[in-house]
């Protein structure tokens, strides 16, 4: 058992609605280890209304 | 009504940033709403602490767990706490720690035991992640498990762990905490190390870390003078401990309390990026959100929430609205000018 830190950043797709976005994000977390805590630490938007979803996490790898 | 208060942990919130400071929110918010669940980062001042019957302690992982609905929370009206402590603890440091234990059993009437050291030191390390927000792992998290694993075996049905933190008493970000401007460099790990614990053993955990005394600083800020009144972080976590609900998963009972059930999640207003709160924004929970300010800026208007945030200036006036959905009160008749009614076309 390893724990590692990590830091990833996302497009926001436009077709995911803020109520599917946890399940999205854990999705995509899903794919580097077993998710011990994570957040969406920060959203940040373009000129062209486009967002990115910033998440840190532990996981268990 | 079922209320749900997070102050996340290690984001250097103005209020519930420091040692238990969200507390008197806390105990306003459980008056208001009769029935609060919230987090040990609220509750914990290290030597100072508040028991309120209305109050559910439950750790941050459970508390997860809670909102998205996969356990639900049963009262319980005590707790058998076992105490894990880090070997990497220093002799004295750890005979600290179990008189703290022995003092609550004596005074405070818990019952607490067994107690069990981790079979190596846990090597706890602390991270800052880019937002500014404190991070950490542990080296041993295996350890940790297996001390764990003995103590619900020989009977403990919650667990308070103690594990040995890094220390630098010189750093200017301790420094900055200790006077009211920075963020909580400990918070992060401690998350991490009850986290494991609960999802593996899916029983009430939480953490207080072993540190030696800090040279007095005359220009204490208030919000961190728990955290230097004695020797150790422990009391307050066995108090929290001692009345915690279970976490259940299956045979769900009458009393069981779920996420169903919730009346309001309280937040700050630029976290709302936890498991949570995403959680109950899928359900349609009343959000509150406190200015509150602190490292992070995940706001309403960040995920494009446009209707249905409650936004409250302070916890006293969270608290009015709480009371409000309570009552059954809406909101927004309570403010002026009053928005005309919608006619659908």
């Amino acid at each position: 058992m390893r724990l590692t830190s990590l830091q990833r950043q996302f497009p926001w797709p436009a077709d995911v609605p803020l109520v599917e976005l946890r399940s999205w994000i854990r999705q995509q977390l899903a794919q580097e280890g077993d998710l011990l805590r994570w957040a969406l630490t920060a959203v940040h938007s373009s000129a062209d209304g486009a967002r990115t979803l910033q998440v840190e996490a532990v996981i268990n790898a | 009504m079922p209320t749900l208060m997070l102050v996340p942990t290690g984001i250097g919130c103005d209020i519930g940033g420091y040692a238990g400071d969200a507390l008197p929110s806390a105990r306003l918010l459980a008056a208001a709403s009769g029935c609060l669940i919230t987090h040990p980062n609220v509750m914990n001042g290290a030597s100072l602490y508040w028991s309120d019957s209305r109050v559910l302690y439950v750790e941050g992982y459970g508390l997860d767990r809670f909102a998205v609905g996969d356990w639900a929370l049963r009262p319980v009206r005590r707790q058998r706490i076992g105490l894990l402590l880090d070997a990497g603890i220093e002799p004295e440091l750890a005979q600290r720690q179990i008189q703290v234990a022995e003092g609550c059993r004596a005074s405070l009437g818990l019952e607490i035991g067994p107690v069990v050291s981790t079979d190596a030191p846990l090597e706890v390390t602390l991270e800052c992640g880019a937002s500014g927000a404190s991070w950490g792992r542990l080296g041993r998290p295996d350890a940790l498990l297996r001390a764990g694993e003995r103590l619900k075996q020989a009977g403990a049905t919650a667990i308070a762990v103690v594990a040995r933190f890094p220390e630098d008493p010189e750093s200017d970000a301790l420094a900055a905490y200790r006077q009211g401007s920075g963020v909580d460099a400990l918070a992060g790990a401690e998350a991490v190390i009850s986290h494991l614990l609960v999802q593996r053993l899916q029983i009430p955990c939480a953490h207080a870390p072993a540190l030696d005394p800090l040279p007095l600083d005359p220009k204490l800020d208030p919000r961190a003078a728990g955290e230097e009144l004695g020797y150790t972080f422990l009391a307050c976590v066995l108090v929290g401990l001692s009345r915690a609900p279970d976490l259940v998963s299956a045979h769900r009972q009458p009393g069981d309390l779920d996420a169903t059930q919730l009346g309001a999640v309280v937040v700050p207003a630029g976290a709302l990026g936890g498991e949570a709160v995403l959680a109950c924004l899928e359900r349609n929970v009343p959000l509150i959100t406190v200015e509150n300010p602190a490292v992070l800026s995940v706001t309403a208007d960040a995920l494009g929430l446009s209707q249905g945030v409650l936004q409250a200036s302070s916890y006293s006036e969270a608290a009015g609205l709480v009371l409000a959905l309570r009552e059954g009160l809406s909101p927004a008749s309570l403010g002026r000018p009053l928005p005309a009614l919608q006619r659908l076309d």
